[in-house]
């Protein structure tokens, strides 16, 4: 998460957060695998001042299995970047329950670092050190 | 100083209780509110923020969600900051007091306007590719979610849900 836009001003997400415009599901890292650094940035595609959120894999079973029948699937990508503890969840849409599921069940442990609605123009785009990228 | 000034506490919450009319000492401290201006108040900072923030989300460009967020569209925007002004003055007329009205962008192109009370949620959500708006309302028990028109009569009587 990276825009403020997204969460309230007690810092809970908002519902709307959950909308998947890609209908290819919402990306997360396992974070076994990541470190704070590399899964708020994106290993490198996401601006340095983003944010971080939360979830347990029973979390999102439990939000989302009614509808979807899908299980939280580890999904390790190459392109753009190489990850291995991309995990993909929630293909398709979700309804407004299961979004107010979602957002009781996410934690926002840090919360983007700029506080500003509309962000400055790019570039946005920061190079991490290779040493953070996972082998 | 006054007789009044010189009234004693006991004497003054007697005449409360009795129902009398009440003198009250200089400087007497009460839980009485003559009006709602603080709701009201409460109200107008809710939705002139929540306007202000409906108005930025037409500055926000392609990929403003670091994916592959859509810009928002004028009419989107135009219709969510008119349903935001009938909401206000529905409420403000029915003097519903609300916890809070949180604007919601999402990656699609649309727009949520939440409104919540101590134990409500009113949702409405505008989608540029829909000619409705949804309705989704949630209490304690229940959850239920339907498309209505976009006017205000039909706005009206959902939100008349927030007060019953």
């Amino acid at each position: 998460m990276y825009n403020t836009a997204q969460m309230t001003k007690d810092g809970e997400l908002k519902p709307a957060f959950f909308k998947d415009a890609r209908q290819k599901g919402l990306s997360c890292d396992l974070a076994r695998f990541s470190t704070a650094r590399a899964s708020r940035t994106g290993r490198g595609l996401r601006p340095k001042f983003s944010g971080l959120i939360e979830f347990s894999a029973d979390a999102i079973r439990k939000a989302t299995r009614e509808l979807t029948k899908s299980e939280p699937a580890h999904d390790p990508t190459k392109d753009p970047v190489r990850n291995y503890s991309h995990v993909n969840i929630m293909p398709g849409s979700l309804t407004n329950d299961e979004r107010e599921k979602m957002v009781s069940a996410a934690k926002v442990r840090i919360a983007p670092t700029q506080l500003r609605l509309v962000p400055e123009r790019p570039p946005y785009i920061i190079t991490l050190p290779k040493t953070d990228l996972p082998k | 100083m006054s007789d009044t000034a010189m009234m004693i506490p006991e004497l003054a919450i007697g005449n409360i209780l009795s129902g009398s009319r009440t003198r009250y000492r200089l400087g007497y401290v009460t839980d009485c509110v003559e009006d709602n201006s603080i709701l009201i108040a409460s109200l107008e900072s809710q939705y002139l923020a929540a306007k202000h923030e409906v108005k930025l989300y037409g500055q926000l460009i392609q990929g403003w969600d670091g994916y592959d967020g859509e810009a928002f569209k004028p009419d989107t925007i135009a219709e969510a900051l008119s349903a935001l002004e009938i909401s206000y003055r529905f409420l403000r007329n029915r003097q519903v007091e609300l916890k809070a009205i949180i604007p919601g962008p999402a990656s699609d192109g649309s727009i949520d306007l939440e409104f919540r009370t101590d134990q409500k949620k009113l949702r409405l959500t505008f989608d540029p590719r829909m000619n409705h708006v949804s309705v989704f309302k949630k209490d304690a028990i229940t959850s239920t979610e339907n498309p209505v028109p976009i006017d205000a009569p039909h706005l009206e009587n959902e939100l008349g849900w927030l007060s019953s």
